[in-house]
């Protein structure tokens, strides 16, 4: 009772497949019924209800079953080291703006295969909340088989953290008020336009501070995103908050500044004050997408977080869209990704009913048309 | 099923006579108003729009759709300054990286959800002086705030209000050579010692000056010292023993520096210098409790007389909690001040307009007058009388505890 | 302003004339889209009615009282109470633990807080029912109890029965290490306690009959010493004394089958182990948690012995525990797709998290369990693996009236739950959002 995985040879992305099912949830242009997909070289060739199949070109009859797009997990650290829990912080130095966090990641390990058979098909890996300026994060599309492309952005942006476990009592900063004025000194640094030899770290800020690229910033309680949003203003950047759990207390000054939310993965231990919060968010204009946060939780909660949402508050549009399309606005890879639309990536997800139901379970993963999962049967 | 319909029947019943707070305008009827600013009011009014007192005297006309307040026989005085208030600050409070950290704002790590704040409005404090550590000789810049708003911008009265220096032993928590730890662990340098603490004050202050003098800027931390040389920052010093004082109004004597001194606790036996040099003083709590005392028991044990005598000399005294929380309320200091020696008028002043002046927010806070904050306490009696109940505290013209 | 007053205060008096209307014997009617009874199919279109607290009938036709109570919940499904055979909930960290080793006779009601506050949420979700038992860290730590939601502050107003099983555990660790030595301790500890008991019986049962001899020839020589007070006549002698042990005694009760022995074990060789226990002493085996089952469900199924599982997935606490290891989502799917008598319990580390009891269901459906087992496995089978399957589980006439109505199918994730009744009383109402 194994579940297999289908790692296809090389040549089939080239094949055509046309994709029969009950219910195709486009994301971004309703649920179509009784449609078809037709896939080409990868990519979506046409999706709608009366579509003819042309000849010859192979059929996947799931003509009772849903299908959505792959699920993009926004931030997670899976495929790190086995002692998970020291890979994603380089907690030795507070500023660690050039790691890579892309040089730590195995695509060969379990966490992968796991990824893929809870509907996951690209995530942005990235440092964990322990550094105020940590590192470089990445968006990977997990089917490994393939040689290129899986990297779709090598470095995304610069990951900081405004939180309290970003103070540590041997390594500075070691007080908040120091965690803001390291920031706020680097950031100064970056800033300016000296030129004194090799400085990754003042280049890397550099791209933050002048050249708009996004600055992911940790933060989770009202004060902390309050500090967050105070270097957002000050240095008028491009940001995304991370897990801002308690955002929808102060959420129009959230949404006032146009902040993204990445947010933390609700659980079934959640209390049902907290489980409101991301409703309030969305309802209040702020753009969501969920994140598993793995391995502080497990990849399924991906899923099941966006369905306590809806549980709780969140309608059900928003609450796919927080799954697919807003996470891959936020990372900036939208053109490809993120619906079931004309012209993206063939990234499907196919469920045995309804996405949004937990008796719901995953039968087949597709990545750039190919199968990438398919759920063995007892 | 009977009980929840008898209850709502009760609460709705109660309801009809209880009224809500939400018009604009409110009125406060109290038997006595000590103002602070001049003599006590009997029998009068304060009108409160906007969050400001509009109106404050006898005689005056209560519009219709105003809300009113009867405090009866009840007293009322402005809400109280506490120019060393414990910190409201999520995470640690002392930033161990450094000694000298001049750019560090205490106003970054504030958290408006601390219960502390809600401790210290209960006993009717309504303006708060929160400073950074007191481990690091300079510790960086303290912040005015009140205990209102969801996110800290909203609770600032005054950013970058003074910088904190600290001379007793406490800067050099810490700060020694572990036994078996490597010598380049961070905690391994100065100050250990009294003497290097003046040491490192004095190179500060030199450093600064030969930067201002250069003219350039290259060090924030330095720039920010050669404002406190400029009188643009007022100086907060932590100093307790009369030894420390001393040292700290030499070291004060050769920059030009004008400071103000916090704690203050063997300040009697300098009465006379702090004087003539027009030192204010912000006393710290009038007992230590000894759980709360820490490594650095000098100069710790208080002389009650302390206020009394310093007031006396002509030094502008303020009255605080000292960073203790929960146990230090500020009526009982000025009380123990009252009792060992201090005027009743200029200790109740010492927990209102005097830190007000000292911190520099007199223009909003620290007595009623027309102009000002609403920020008002109603006590169930005399101010200085132990049994005496903090009944009612109005911040912003909002009541916030009853 | 006035003319508010006035109103609220007619309002308020009017409002106080109809509660003294309200008689606790009032009849209620739930006038409901679909029944699910668990015990029988879904009933469309029909009336359940209560009186006194119980369900008095289900039915289309039924006659209700004129001054009923009547809760219109057309379109909408309603159901038992569920019950969470697995819950933390009321427990206070440390405080069900007791490091002795064997403390069967300890009472699990002496350490729950009912002031906890996740109470009313878990309610609020159609949880009208937790079984809570000792924690894992004694061998044998005290029996459990059923406890209903019904917002009491009074344990023993929420009681429903308590000493429903005697707990024990075997191969748990409690600090994430796990010495195997220490598992073959526990077993033998276990098998010893069990075997004393057995001597126990014995002892009580042998100085039970002499001291009922002795009692006869005492009645006789009392008899005789009153006709013939001079004569001499031996006096009988008096057995020796036998002291009570409770803990014996609790013991003694499983061994004679009165209560079952519910024993936590996780890893197969551990459900074994607690299957020869069973085998050997003849008691009433549960097993709980079960956490490798799915390895050797045809052996479980073949034992007849019931099973409580939890929890069905990593998403209900982390379980960072060495037992959890080979912990499959599937496990539920698989021990009652075999006929292994199934409940399942949420097991959250948080007592909140027995409010998504249906969800664990749901869970188990994704991943293969059939939706009717499903269903009742947080419903009638934990009542009657905990033996008060005559009060409730499902809705049938002469059961308690434990109901909630939900806005959709309990295992639609997306419903709400609309209304709960414990025992014909409200606990929760919907008050509506937005």
């Amino acid at each position: 009772m194994s579940i297999s995985f289908c790692l296809t040879s090389s040549g089939s992305e080239s094949q055509s497949l046309a994709i029969r099912a009950s219910k195709i949830w486009t994301i971004t242009d309703g649920v179509i019924t009784n449609g078809v997909i037709i896939i080409n070289e990868g990519k979506i060739q046409s999706v709608g209800e009366n579509i003819e199949i042309p000849e010859g070109i192979r059929v996947l009859d799931m003509s009772d079953k849903d299908v959505m797009p792959g699920m993009i997990d926004a931030h997670c650290h899976i495929g790190l080291s086995l002692d998970i829990f020291s890979e994603m912080d380089e907690t030795v130095a507070a500023v660690a703006a050039d790691m890579l966090i892309l040089d730590a990641f195995n695509p060969y390990s379990d966490d992968v295969k796991k990824a893929l058979s809870c509907g996951v098909t690209t995530i942005m890996l990235a440092p964990g909340n322990r550094n105020p300026v940590g590192g470089l994060p990445a968006v990977l599309k997990l089917d490994i088989s393939k040689a290129n492309d899986w990297v779709l952005v090598r470095a995304a942006g610069v990951e900081f953290s405004v939180m309290n476990e970003a103070l540590m009592f041997d390594r500075e900063p070691t007080s908040r008020a120091g965690l803001m004025d390291l920031i706020r000194e680097e950031l100064d640094k970056a800033k300016e336009d000296k030129d004194d030899g090799f400085n990754p770290t003042r280049d890397i800020l550099k791209r933050v501070v002048v050249a708009n690229k996004t600055a992911y910033i940790w933060a989770r309680n009202v004060d902390e995103i309050a500090s967050a949003m105070a270097i957002v203003d000050e240095y008028e950047l491009k940001a995304v908050l991370v897990t801002a759990e308690q955002g929808d207390e102060i959420a129009d000054m959230i949404a006032e500044r146009n902040l993204p939310v990445i947010y933390p993965p609700l659980l079934l231990s959640s209390r049902d004050k907290d489980l409101k919060r991301a409703g309030k968010m969305a309802n209040s204009g702020i753009k969501i997408a969920f994140a598993s946060l793995t391995p502080r939780t497990d990849l399924h909660d991906l899923r099941t977080s966006a369905i306590l949402a809806a549980k709780y508050g969140l309608d059900t549009e928003t609450a796919l869209k927080s799954l697919t399309i807003n996470a891959a606005e936020i990372l900036g890879v939208a053109d490809r990704l993120g619906s079931i639309s004309e012209g993206k990536d063939a990234d499907l997800v196919i469920l045995n009913g309804d996405p949004l139901q937990l008796t719901s379970s995953i039968e087949m993963v597709l990545i750039n048309g190919n199968i990438v999962y398919q759920r063995q049967e007892e | 099923m009977r009980i929840h319909v008898i209850l709502l029947t009760f609460l709705l019943l109660v309801s009809a006579f209880v009224a809500p707070g939400r018009a604009e305008v409110t009125v406060i009827k109290a038997g006595k108003i000590l103002t602070m600013s001049g003599e006590p009011i009997t029998d009068g009014v304060i009108l409160v729009e906007d969050g400001k007192i509009a109106e404050i005297g006898t005689g005056i006309e209560i519009p219709e759709e105003a809300v009113v307040i009867d405090a009866g026989k009840s007293v009322v005085t402005p809400g109280f300054v506490d120019a060393s208030a414990p910190a409201p600050v999520r995470g640690d409070l002392n930033e161990q990286s450094g000694e000298i950290t001049p750019t560090l704002r205490i106003s970054d790590a504030l958290d408006p959800q601390s219960k502390t704040l809600k401790r210290v409005v209960q006993m009717g404090v309504t303006t708060l002086f929160v400073s950074p550590g007191p481990q690091n000789v300079i510790g960086g810049l303290g912040v005015v705030v009140k205990p209102s708003g969801k996110i800290p911008q909203q609770m600032i009265v005054k950013d970058e209000a003074a910088l904190r220096i600290v001379m007793d032993l406490d800067a050099t928590q810490g700060n020694r050579i572990p036994r078996y730890q490597s010598p380049t662990n961070f905690y391994y340098r100065r100050p250990g010692t009294r003497m290097a603490i003046i040491w490192m004050l004095r190179k500060s202050f030199f450093d600064a000056q030969r930067q201002a003098d250069s003219e350039q800027i290259e060090d924030p931390n330095l720039a920010i010292l050669s404002a406190a040389l400029n009188d643009e920052i007022p100086i907060h010093v932590n100093a307790r023993r009369a030894i420390v004082i001393r040292a700290a109004l030499k070291v004060a004597d050769e920059y030009g520096l004008k400071l103000i001194f916090q704690e203050c606790t063997e300040g009697y036996k300098v009465a006379k210098q702090l004087a003539e040099k027009k030192i204010p003083v912000v006393l710290g709590p009038f007992y230590y409790y000894p759980g709360n005392m820490g490594q650095y028991r000098e100069g710790r044990k208080v002389n009650w007389n302390n206020a009394g005598i310093l007031a006396k000399a002509g030094v502008k005294v303020a009255l605080s909690s000292g960073e203790q929380s929960g146990a230090i309320d500020m009526l009982t200091a000025a009380a123990f001040a009252v009792r060992h020696g201090m005027d009743r008028d200029e200790a109740l002043k010492a927990i209102t307009i005097t830190p007000a002046e000292i911190l520099g927010v007199a223009e909003r806070v620290g007595s009623l007058e027309k102009g000002k904050d609403a920020d008002i306490v109603i006590l169930s009696g005399d101010p200085l009388d132990v049994t005496t109940r903090v009944e009612k505290v109005i911040l912003n013209g909002k009541t916030v505890y009853q | 302003m006035k003319n508010i007053k006035g109103f609220v205060i007619l309002a308020s008096l009017l409002l106080l004339f109809l509660s003294v209307g309200t008689l606790s014997g009032q009849e209620i009617a739930i006038k409901a889209g679909t029944i699910l009874p668990i015990s029988d199919a879904p009933i469309e279109n029909s009336t359940i009615l209560i009186k006194d607290r119980k369900i008095a009938a289900i039915g289309q036709n039924i006659a209700v009282d004129a001054d009923a109570r009547v809760i219109d919940a057309s379109g909408k499904y309603v159901m038992p109470g569920m019950i969470d055979s697995q819950s933390r909930l009321f427990v206070i960290d440390n405080e069900l633990n007791e490091r002795r080793s064997i403390a069967p006779e300890l009472n699990i009601l002496d350490g729950l807080d009912p002031y906890i506050k996740e109470a009313p949420e878990v309610a609020a979700q159609g949880v009208t029912a937790v079984y809570i038992t000792p924690g894992s860290r004694s061998l044998i730590g005290g029996s459990g109890a059923v406890l209903k939601l019904n917002g009491s502050k009074d344990v023993g107003k929420m009681l429903l029965k308590d000493n429903i099983a005697v707990k024990a555990a075997i191969g748990v660790s409690s600090n994430n290490q796990s010495s195997s030595l220490g598992r073959l301790a526990n077993y033998s500890s276990i098998r010893e306690a069990l075997l004393e008991t057995k001597i126990y019986m014995h002892n009580k049962e042998k100085h039970d009959r002499e001291q009922a001899k002795y009692n006869k020839k005492k009645a006789e020589y009392d008899k005789k010493k009153e006709a013939r007070p001079t004569e001499k006549v031996e006096k009988p002698k008096r057995p020796a004394r036998f002291r009570p042990n409770p803990t014996r005694e609790v013991l003694a009760k499983v061994l004679s089958k009165e209560i079952p022995l519910q024993i936590e074990v996780h890893r197969v060789t551990d459900i074994l182990n607690a299957l020869r226990l069973a085998d050997e002493f003849g008691f009433k085996l549960i097993l709980d948690k079960c956490t490798e089952g799915y390895l050797i469900a045809e052996e479980i199924a073949r034992s007849k012995s019931p099973v409580i599982l939890g929890p069905v997935s990593s998403s209900f606490a982390d379980m960072p525990r060495l037992e959890y290891r080979h912990h499959d989502i599937r496990n539920a799917a698989i021990l009652s797709g075999k006929g292994v008598k199934l409940a399942l319990g949420v097991s959250g580390r948080d007592g909140a998290s027995s409010k998504f009891v249906a969800l664990a269901a749901a869970i188990a459906v994704a991943n293969g369990m059939d939706r009717d087992m499903a269903l009742r496995a947080v419903t009638l089978t934990p009542a009657e693996i905990l033996g008060v399957a005559d009060r409730i589980g499902s809705l049938q006439v002469g059961k308690d009236a434990d109901i909630v109505i939900l806005s959709g199918h309990p295992l639609d994730s997306l419903s709400q739950v609309e209304m709960v009744l414990i025992e014909g009383k409200t606990v929760f109402e919907r008050k509506d959002q937005q």
